[in-house]
């Protein structure tokens, strides 16, 4: 039922807005294996909202090349690309207008699924997501709380069993208490889905108990790439050691989680 | 006096039917393309922009007398709020929703048709609405060319020197121009709760 999950591949990429001096992605080359979990940190500006972007399209390519599954990225039919591709971003992202169930049909739809197939998959998601479908699935994206208006984004964006997942920030509007449910609920919904997953958090603790590799950017540029365990351990220089470390305290609390996430043999 | 009532707002639905039939649709493809849209937005303005008795006096030269005459002056001037006013409710959808909606990678038609169009339909509806009043107010003139709406009661009882008939006219044209204000009024409400 599910193709296979997509690889991507970042060569030499860079983007240049009109207007703006420094570039908002200089030189990036990086490979997402197929089935890969990649949470890419940075600070705002960094370049990594633009990373994602790039992939679905929504941001051009100045020079360099993107390719997927080693076909570069102009030669996938727009549309169809973007189908198969989910895509979650902070706040928003859902249709006033349209009910929940509407909202996760939208691309279903327009692939064909026969209503029958549409609406099992959407209430299986809903379920995965924990929303109850009998009570949420009519009801509209403004009598949800943050929380489930995010769970909704991420089940719209998991509908259609996406190739490759591009999440932005998917908690960014989450009341902080409610983080580490959400979160801890997400690893079992993309351990569910089997799909490549790029991630944008500026949550570092996020990106250590999601990720199995971190990238780090800075200022446009890929600063650091690397299992949790392999940055944590052995930052590869001071800006790495300094978002991903912080001090000595957090440092050796980062390090007991990971131990706790991945013991050691 | 009901007859009256009924071929004005008769006159009047089907202008504004036929006008929207052209605008939106046009607006719809055209909002993206600034370079066509802005021919085809001068175009209705200027036609907008004409005197409504010349264009009458034009008109039932070529057409003749009647209603049908008083049926093009009412499209050709209905045109131009649809059309600005269903473009301009396409422009102001905030670039977030749009961007999501690429980025589901929807065909443009059924992004236009389930994401835009839902959006955008407070300022069509107004535009509707601004087009529907010209139209109860400028029907009134066809009676001046041998139009069947209230303006032929009005301007019988102005020649007429008949008081009584020429404030049913008038009156007849404020109280359609107030329901259909009320009408649309209560649409846009509608449509602004999601």
């Amino acid at each position: 039922m599910t193709d296979s999950p997509y690889s991507v591949a970042f060569d030499r990429a860079s983007v240049r807005f009109p207007g703006s001096a420094a570039p908002a992605l200089e030189n990036l080359s990086l490979q997402v294996a197929a089935g890969e979990l990649l949470a890419i940190v940075g600070a705002s500006g960094s370049g990594k909202s633009t990373l994602l972007r790039c992939i679905n399209r929504l941001v051009e390519l100045s020079d360099g090349c993107i390719s997927i599954d080693g076909r570069e990225l102009r030669e996938f039919e727009l549309g169809a690309l973007r189908r198969s591709i989910g895509y979650a971003i902070q706040g928003v992202g859902l249709f006033a207008h349209l009910t929940v169930a509407e909202n996760l049909a939208l691309v279903p739809e327009t692939l064909g699924w026969p209503r029958k197939r549409m609406k099992a998959r959407i209430d299986e998601l809903l379920a995965a997501v924990r929303l109850e479908p009998t009570i949420y699935r009519n009801r509209r994206p403004r009598e949800l709380s943050g929380g489930q208006a995010q769970r909704v984004g991420i089940a719209r964006a998991l509908v259609a069993y996406p190739r490759l997942l591009l999440l932005d920030e998917p908690f960014g509007a989450v009341d902080p208490i409610l983080r580490p449910q959400l979160q801890a609920e997400l690893l079992g919904v993309l351990r569910e889905a089997r799909t490549t997953t790029l991630f944008v958090t500026h949550d570092v603790d996020e990106a250590l108990l999601l990720g199995n590799r971190i990238a780090v950017m800075h200022d446009g540029r890929l600063q650091a790439i690397g299992t949790p365990r392999a940055l944590l351990e052995n930052p590869p220089d001071s800006f790495t050691a300094e978002i991903l470390c912080g001090d000595e305290l957090l440092h050796r609390y980062r390090r007991a989680r990971l131990d706790e996430r991945e013991p050691r043999e | 006096m009901i007859s009256a009532i009924v071929a004005h707002i008769v006159l009047c639905a089907v202008a504004v039917a036929i006008a929207a039939a052209i605008a939106i649709p046009s607006a719809l493809a055209l909002a993206d393309r600034p370079r066509f849209e802005r021919p085809l937005s001068a175009l209705l303005g200027a036609l907008y922009t004409v005197p409504s008795l010349a264009l009458l006096a034009v008109l039932v030269r070529f057409v003749g007398l009647g209603d049908t005459s008083v049926e093009i002056a009412l499209v050709a001037y209905a045109l131009y709020a649809i059309f600005r006013s269903t473009v301009a409710g396409i422009r102001a959808i905030p670039p977030e929703e749009r961007e999501v909606a690429m980025a589901l990678g929807l065909p443009a038609w059924r992004r236009r048709l389930r994401v835009d169009v839902p959006l955008a339909m407070p300022a069509i509806l107004s535009g509707l609405r601004i087009a529907t009043l010209g139209s109860i107010a400028l029907a009134t003139l066809g009676g001046y060319v041998g139009g069947s709406g209230l303006g032929s009661i009005l301007f019988t009882g102005f020649a007429l020197q008949n008081r009584a008939m020429l404030l049913q006219g008038a009156f007849g044209v404020v109280a359609l121009a107030l329901l259909g204000e009320f009408v649309f009024r209560a649409l846009e409400f509608r449509s602004l709760q999601p």
